[in-house]
Parts: structure tokens; sequence; C-alpha cells
């Protein structure tokens, strides 16, 4: 069990070193370069939709995490394709949030 | 001093879970781009602590106490509404891990005693055992809780005080670290949900995304479910060295049955019934 959750830390923790590997490349501002990191960033945000979904899925578990998994994926894949209209593309991430909070 | 005892356990678990919402807040309104994360976020903090003590001042004396009751209520509260909503996210777990590490290493000497206790946890017991991973964590959730409640009234019944108190120890232990491990949970959930969703990530590297909507949470997610299923595993390990040695000294009949080796569970459980016949026309006579 110890090696097991050694071995899935570590996998994390490598993880966490390997992403900015994938970092943005500024000095190219090409648009296929700009649609290729669109790209990746939908993923990612679906990714990350797809791990929230699945946490509070654990509700329900097995089913829910499944259905979690899958509704909080394709909302991390449009919703922020459908917000980036709405909000200036220049301020700080969480201002969006802070807005809502406020208003 | 236990109602004292449960109350600094909400405490500390509300507290965190404050601790980690503040975290969270904080993260998510640092300007992108910000080179040193860490001294921004103590900025901050110390910009609200400026402005939050210059409000008090502003307001009266009165106000701090009534703010400092009202918080304290607020952490309790939380401690509480973590420690009711645990069980139900990690149920499942525990069930399966209950199951496998519990029950079946155990079998020989549980059946005999399951047996002798048949009108009321035969049936659950047997269907519980024989179920497969999926049945063991969405079906039969509440055999796993009647098995469970009847081996810790077994030993809350027939065993001595000493030992009970440390039983009872272990068992506040494991409710707190699963009560931390969920407000881990609902955190590495709204840094998850929040940052893929709701916040405007425009500015913000893939580097930084990625960790934050993906690597952060799955961390958080691994410590969390780590913790409770350790301390779970620690607290049925002292459960069930207990409850063979109460059996040893309370009833050693059931025993008897487990001593004999190389038969199947089938021709263990019928002998358990003849040894239970011969007891009863010996009562009898």
């Amino acid at each position: 069990m110890k090696r097991k959750f050694m071995a899935i830390l570590l996998c994390c923790f490598l993880a966490l070193q390997i992403t900015p590997i994938y970092a943005d490349n500024h000095g190219n501002n090409g648009a296929a370069e700009e649609t290729n990191n669109q790209n990746r960033r939908n993923w990612l945000t679906a990714g990350g939709g797809c791990v929230g979904g699945a946490i509070l899925g654990s509700f329900l578990p097995i089913i829910g995490n499944a259905i979690g998994c899958v509704a909080g994926g394709v909302a991390g894949y449009f919703v922020p394709n459908l917000m980036t209209g709405d909000n200036d593309p220049g301020q700080p991430a969480g201002a969006a949030l802070l807005q809502k909070t406020n208003a | 001093m236990k109602q004292i005892a449960r109350f600094a356990e909400y405490c500390v678990t509300g507290g965190l879970f404050w601790l980690c919402m503040i975290s969270f807040y904080t993260l998510s309104v640092i300007p992108a781009g910000e080179d040193n994360f860490f001294v921004s976020g103590l900025t901050l903090w110390n910009n609200w602590i400026i402005v939050f003590a210059a409000t008090l001042t502003n307001m009266g004396s009165g106000l701090e106490k009534v703010l400092f009751a009202a918080g304290l209520l607020a952490i309790f509260f939380t401690g509480l509404i973590l420690d009711m909503i645990s069980p139900r996210f990690f149920n499942s777990l525990e069930a399966y891990i209950f199951k496998k590490k519990f029950l079946e290493p155990n079998q020989s000497w549980l059946d005999p005693l399951m047996l002798e206790n048949d009108v009321f946890i035969q049936q659950s017991y047997k269907q519980y055992l024989e179920s497969n991973w999926f049945e063991c964590c969405v079906k039969h959730k509440k055999n796993y809780a009647r098995v469970k409640a009847f081996i810790q009234s077994y030993l809350f019944t027939y065993a001595s005080g000493s030992h009970l108190e440390a039983v009872t120890d272990k068992i506040q232990i494991w409710r707190t670290s699963r009560s931390l491990a969920m407000s881990m949970l609902v955190l590495a959930a709204l840094l998850s949900l929040t940052y893929a969703i709701v916040v405007n990530t425009e500015t913000l590297s893939t580097a930084t995304l990625g960790t934050t909507v993906i690597g952060i949470p799955i961390l958080l997610l691994v410590i969390s479910v780590s913790v409770n299923v350790s301390m779970f595993q620690r607290l049925w390990m002292l459960i069930a060295a207990l409850t063979y040695t109460t059996i040893c000294k309370e009833q050693p009949d059931i025993l008897k049955v487990s001593r004999i080796e190389g038969r199947s569970r089938q021709e263990l459980l019928e002998t358990a019934k003849k040894i239970k016949a011969e007891q009863q026309k010996k009562a009898a006579s």
C-alpha cells in the first residue's frame, strides 16, 4: 500500500514538473501557434472539469463519478469559449470570479 | 471531557476548511503573470488584515466580540457539516477496504461468530462477503454498515473498559482525518471546476493552468484518499485484534471451529452448527 501510494505521489509530482514543458511559446505569435495554444487550453480546462466533476460525483459512487467526469469535461471544454466573448481578455485571472462575487 | 474533545475536533476540521478556502480565494485574485506568487499572496493577506482592523476600529469595540463568536460558530458548524457529509463520499471506498482487509483475512474466525448470531447478521454478512467490487461499493453499503455496527457492538458489549478507550480514541482520530480529507476534496473540486469553467484564464500560461486545474486537484485527491484509507485500516486492525482476543476470553467455543484446518467454508459452517446443536442439547438436559 505504501509503495503504491509513494508511486502515485511521485507520478503527481513528476506531472507537476513536466507541465512547464508545454508552456506557451511567447516568441512566436503565428496564427497556427495561437490555434494550437487555444486547443491545448481547451483540453486542459476539459481535463480540469473532468477531475472536478469526478470528485463531486463521488456523492454517488462509480456512476456518479462517470457522469460527473463527462459533464465536467464537456462544460470545461465549451463554457470557457462561450465566456471569452463576454470578458476582457486582458483582465487578471480571478477578476471574473471577483466580479461575479461582488455582483 | 468528551464534549470538549468533539468541539475541538470540529473546530480543527472547520478551521482547516476555511484556511483552504482563503488560500483558494487568494490564489484566484492574484493577478496572472505575477513573478513571486508567495510574496504577492502574503502582501494580499497583509492588506486584508489592515483593512479588516481599520473597519473594526471604526465600528466600535462591541463588534469584535460578536464577530469572534460568529467566526467560532461558523468554524464549528463547518466542522460538523464536514463530519456529516464525509461518509457519503468515502463510504464506498471504506466498504471495499473493509471487505478486502478485514473480513476476508479473518474469515476463519468471523464465520463461526456470525453463525452464532445468525438471526441478526448472517444474511447481510453472506451477501456482503460474496459480492464483487461493484456490488460491494454500490449495492451492499447497507450490509457493510450492518456488519460493521455488529462487530463494534459485540466489542462494546464484551471488551473491557481500557480496551474500549483505545478503540474510541482511534475512532475519533479516524473521523477527524476523514473530515480533513473531505475539506481537501472540496478544495480540489472547487479549484478544478472554478478554474476550468468560471474564471477567465486567458492570461494564464498553459503550464500554470494545467497545474491549477489538474495537477494540484489530483495531488489533493491522492493525499485525502490515502489519509482516510490509512487511518481506516489502522482502526480496523485494532478492532480485529481486540475482537479476536475478546472472543478468546468470552466465547472460546466459537474458535474451536476455526482451528479445524484444511476444510472448506461450508464444512466449517456445518461443524459450527453441530457444535451449537450439541451445546443446546447439553443446556436442555
